[in-house]
This record gives structure tokens, C-alpha cells and sequence, in this order.
């Protein structure tokens, strides 16, 4: 509480601590009452869900094979062994490291231009993030045509470089980099955006005073503003990792994981186990799988936050 | 002669930036004015024509599923900034244990991979007898931006000053009145930050979208992307469609832009 203004004295009333206590109390029910709602949505729909997901996991539990019956967790062990979760995991790395990385060093090359500044700059990042007005399903439409046999751009440069065509999300060799690169389009403006803004919320002093220390454009990135730059660039590279891994939308539109096995991450994998396979009970072990990934990636995000 | 050189780099630098964004967009811009012939080959159309942007629209399906994916996401933003506004003041200025655990509780939920809710928030859907409608999505929808929306609206609500609300408090307005008529109208920026993020998270959703729905409310992304596993596929038209998909989201770019401008996304990465 603040010390007492004129206008609380004035009200002898709510001086004298009986009275004071009750509106303590009030307001704890008040604030108990602003939270509910919130709570009781996400209690309902999320952590009965979990709490659901991680039972399953523990059962044998099929449409198809007609069971439900508690298996311990072999459904995890069954998973592990087989050769669809190498393959996946295979694929989720290939995934992350082309839709992670390659973004990232565009967005970062494209912000350090940007902070540098040049003449057109102010046309340039509003055309750079253009890719931000399309929603997923209009980007896979759009690669899609991209990558379309007879009519798509990449064939019509691959035939005019006197490479062979291709149909890139009908092989199994090039479905999976197709998508990456995709999805790699897809975020790089958000990374732009926020690299950019990192760069613009840093302090002008250091910077000022290696210009002034004489240091060639390419010192002061390398010394001055990448070091400086690091702890937002860290989150924001963790944030797109954690998005990387956890999308779903972009290889379910563009090759529902296909052909065979070729394109399939952990969500899809997830997603085919429960809704195609009816299998719920590896689903959800699937599912629990993404958890633990996931959560072990918030942590590095919480342990870095406490150093911004 | 040093400088030419570095002149030109960064030219051709910029220019092979903006291909990597734009290309893709020119390309599908071309196919959606295409007439008859679609280019085999590397080139221009033939005949320029606004043919597929009129069979797109009047394509009564394309306007059903456009209504449905405004509809579900009006609904989901009412239904987040309506929870998230008052839980986040709570937040905001409660400092007990209980409020800083849900916090950091909100900020895992913040990261969950969506996936491994999918088939058990479909039972639960199912069960409430919520499946394909407005309603279900949405809270679908919302589950999923509540906690970022917390995170956000706390940032905002932090940057208000105590010293009024403490007086208003004084003076025997109950937290209600408080928030409502006292702290809220000067937390405007970050209310409209929120329904913003809420409005376009659930316009652009798909998983969601499609595991909830099945005919009466499709949404638009889900709609979309049926094409994209049709046999046949019309490319004029669905690029006209992609095109047109994209006017909603304007209002989102322009703001993020602004974003950037006046340097609140760093807020965005902290919080």
C-alpha cells in the first residue's frame, strides 16, 4: 500500500483497520475473479488435454486393433527401436538446420544492411518483409507452383541452366530441402524484423566511438555490433528453433510427409500415428516426445532471457 | 576504384536480398493474370487477364470460407483479449509466489508444440459436442495465444504508473471500476497489440482449423490448402485466391512495420 494521500485520511473510515482489511480481502477475491476465466480455458483445454495425451501414451490403445489396454511404456520403447523414428529424426534435423539457419543469416545480413543504412532503405524493408502477408496456405501454394512440373519457375531455371527437370515434392531426395527452403522464406522477415529491432534498441556510445576510433565498417560489425547483438540474436534464433521444430502446417499442405516416409518430421509423424493410423496410443507417446524437445529448448530460452 | 567495387557489392547484395522475398510473389502475381496459356518456359503469358480473380470471387465457396475464417477469428480475438485483460492486471500487480509460477507456467505453454494437444482437444471437442462450430474453434484458437497474450498485456500493464490507480483506489472504486475506467484506457497500445496478434493467429491457423472443422465452418487456410491435394489443379485460380487471401493481413504488416520503427519488438523477445 502507498502512504496515506489527504483524500485517505479524509475517510476516517477506511483508516480504521477492520475496514482496511476487508477491502484487502476484497480485492483478493477481485483479482482471484480476473483470473479465471483465463485459468479455467487453458485448465480445460489444456492441461486436462495433457493430462489426457500422457495417459494415452501408456496404453495400447487402437481404433483399428480394437484395444485399450495398459501397456506401461512400451509404446515409447516401440517407437524408439523403430526404423520410422530414425527416418523422422533424420528428417527433423535436415528440417531444422536448413529452415533455422538459412533465415537467420539472410535476416541477419539483411538487418546489418538495413542498421548500416543506404539510400532506398526505406523502400527496402517494408519489400523484404512482404513475405509476412501471405498465411501458410498461401505459401504452400505458392512454392508449390514454384516447384510444379511444367509450370514452375525453379524447373523453368533448371531447364534453362540445361539441368534436368524435376518434380521436387514427388522425390524423396529433394521433397524435404523443397519444403525447408519453403519455410526458410517464410520466416525470414519476422527474423529480419526482430534482428532489426535488437540492432536498433542497442546503445549508440560504443558504436560511436569506434567510428570515431577510426574502425572500417567491417571491424565495427565484427567487434562492435555482433558481440553486442549476441544475447537478443541467441533468443531469437531459440524462438525460431522452437517454431522450426513444433510447424506443422507447411509439410502436412505441401507433401503430407511424403512419398513413403521422406518428408515426415516429429509433428507429422504425430499427426499420422493418431489421425490416419487411429493408432491414439503411440500418437500420444509421439506427442509427449515433442514435449520433452520442446521443453528442453524453453529452458536454454528461460536461461537466456535472464542475461537480456 | 575501391569504391565502385564496394558500391556495386552492395547493390547486387540488396538486389539478391529483395529476389529471395519477392520472387516467389512476382511469379504466382503472373500466373493469377495469366490467360489461357501457362509459360512452359522461362518467359512472360501470353494474354494478361483479371479472368481468375473474377471466377475467384465469384466462387461462392471461397466467400463461405473467407466469412468463416473472419467470423472464427473476430471470436477468438473477443474471447483471448477478454481473458487475457484481466488475468495479465492481476499479474501485473499482484507479487505473490502463486502469480510469478503462473507466469513462468505460461511461458512453457508459450512454446508447447501444438501437435501433441491435437487428438486429445479433438476428444475433448467432441465430448462438449463442440466439433465445427464457431465456438469450438475458437477456443481452440485461443488456447494457444492466451498465454503469449498474457505475457504481452503484462508488459504493457507493467509500464502503466501505480500512483493513479492506488488513488482511484483510495477513493473506494472496487478493481473492477479500477481497471476498467482508470488503467485500461491507458494500456490502449497494448489492447490493440493483442487483439491484433489474436485476429491474425486464428486467421492464420491451420492445425487447429483443420482437425475442428469438417464442412458447415471451414475456414479459409483449411479450404486453401484442400487444393493443394486436388488431382487436377487450377493454377490461375489459386493463385488468384492466394493473392486475395492476403488483403486481411495488410493491417497486420503495416503494424509490425510500425513496430520495428518505434523499437517495441525487443519488447517482443524479452517478454
Amino acid at each position: 500500500m502507498a502512504p496515506p494521500g489527504k483524500k485517505f485520511l479524509r475517510r476516517g473510515f477506511l483508516s480504521c483497520p477492520l475496514a482496511q482489511r476487508l477491502s484487502m480481502k476484497r480485492q483478493r477475491l477481485d483479482y482471484a475473479l480476473f483470473v479465471s476465466p483465463a485459468l479455467a480455458i487453458m485448465a480445460v483445454f489444456f492441461a486436462y488435454p495433457i493430462f489426457i495425451t500422457v495417459y494415452f501414451s501408456l496404453l495400447d490403445y487402437s481404433i483399428v486393433r480394437r484395444t485399450k489396454t495398459f501397456i506401461g511404456i512400451s509404446n515409447y520403447l516401440k517407437i524408439f527401436a523403430s526404423d520410422v523414428f530414425i527416418q523422422t529424426a533424420y528428417n527433423t534435423f535436415v528440417w531444422v538446420v536448413i529452415s533455422t539457419v538459412l533465415p537467420l543469416i539472410i535476416a541477419l545480413v539483411a538487418a546489418l544492411l538495413t542498421y548500416h543504412g543506404f539510400k532506398g532503405k526505406r523502400l527496402f524493408t517494408p519489400l523484404f518483409s512482404l513475405p509476412l502477408i501471405f498465411i501458410p496456405s498461401s505459401t504452400a501454394i505458392l512454392w508449390a507452383l514454384m516447384y510444379s512440373d511444367p509450370f514452375g519457375l525453379v524447373n523453368h531455371l533448371c531447364g534453362a541452366l540445361g539441368l534436368p527437370r524435376r518434380i521436387w515434392l514427388g522425390d524423396p531426395n529433394t521433397v524435404l530441402p523443397a519444403i525447408s527452403l519453403t519455410n526458410a522464406w517464410y520466416g525470414t522477415p519476422m527474423t529480419f524484423l526482430m534482428l532489426l529491432a535488437g540492432l536498433e534498441s542497442l546503445p549508440l556510445e560504443p558504436i560511436e566511438a569506434s567510428e570515431v576510433d577510426g574502425a572500417s565498417t567491417l571491424q565495427k560489425i565484427w567487434h562492435i555490433l555482433l558481440p553486442m547483438l549476441w544475447p537478443i540474436f541467441s533468443v531469437v534464433a531459440l524462438l525460431r528453433l522452437i517454431d522450426v521444430i513444433r510447424s506443422f502446417a507447411l509439410i502436412w499442405m505441401m507433401s503430407q510427409g511424403g512419398p513413403g516416409t521422406a518428408s515426415l518430421t516429429l509433428p507429422v509423424a504425430t499427426f499420422k500415428t493418431s489421425f490416419l493410423h487411429y493408432d491414439y496410443g503411440a500418437g500420444s507417446a509421439w506427442g509427449i516426445i515433442n514435449v520433452i524437445l520442446c521443453l528442453i529448448l524453453s529452458l536454454g530460452i528461460l536461461f537466456r532471457r535472464r542475461e537480456l | 576504384m575501391r569504391r565502385t567495387i564496394l558500391i556495386f557489392m552492395l547493390c547486387s547484395g540488396i538486389a539478391l536480398l529483395l529476389a529471395w522475398s519477392l520472387t516467389p510473389i512476382l511469379y504466382a502475381g503472373i500466373i493469377s493474370v495469366a490467360g489461357f496459356d501457362l509459360p512452359t518456359k522461362l518467359g512472360v503469358p501470353k494474354d494478361v487477364t483479371l479472368a481468375n480473380y473474377i471466377e475467384a470471387l465469384s466462387d461462392r465457396e471461397v466467400w463461405k470460407a473467407l466469412i468463416n475464417s473472419l467470423i472464427i477469428a473476430i471470436l477468438t480475438t473477443l474471447l483471448s483479449v477478454g481473458t487475457t485483460v484481466p488475468a495479465s492486471y492481476v499479474f501485473s500487480r499482484s507479487r505473490t509466489k502463486t502469480s510469478s509460477l503462473l507466469m513462468l507456467l505460461f511461458l512453457f505453454f508459450r512454446l508447447f508444440p501444438w501437435i501433441a494437444l491435437a487428438f486429445p482437444i479433438f476428444l475433448v471437442m467432441a465430448r462438449f459436442r463442440m466439433l465445427d462450430t464457431y465456438l469450438g474453434v475458437s477456443i481452440g484458437h485461443s488456447v494457444w495465444i492466451i498465454p503469449t497474450g498474457i505475457w504481452y498485456m503484462k508488459g504493457f500493464f507493467d509500464m502503466v504508473p501505480k500512483v493513479m490507480e492506488e488513488s482511484a483506489m483510495v477513493d473506494g472504486a472496487t478493481p473492477l471500476q479500477t481497471l476498467l475506467h482508470v488503467v485500461l484506457p491507458l494500456a490502449v497500445p497494448g489492447l490493440i497489440t493483442v487483439a491484433l496478434l489474436a485476429f491474425f493467429a486464428s486467421y492464420t491457423e491451420y492445425l487447429y482449423s483443420l482437425i475442428l472443422t469438417r464442412v458447415k465452418v471451414t475456414p479459409l487456410p483449411v479450404l486453401m490448402a484442400g487444393y493443394l491435394s486436388e488431382f487436377k489443379m487450377e493454377w490461375r485460380k489459386i493463385s488468384a485466391i492466394s493473392m486475395l487471401s492476403t488483403v486481411p493481413m495488410v493491417i497486420f504488416y503495416t503494424y509490425m512495420l510500425r513496430y520495428v520503427r518505434r523499437g517495441m519488438l525487443s519488447g517482443m523477445i524479452k517478454g
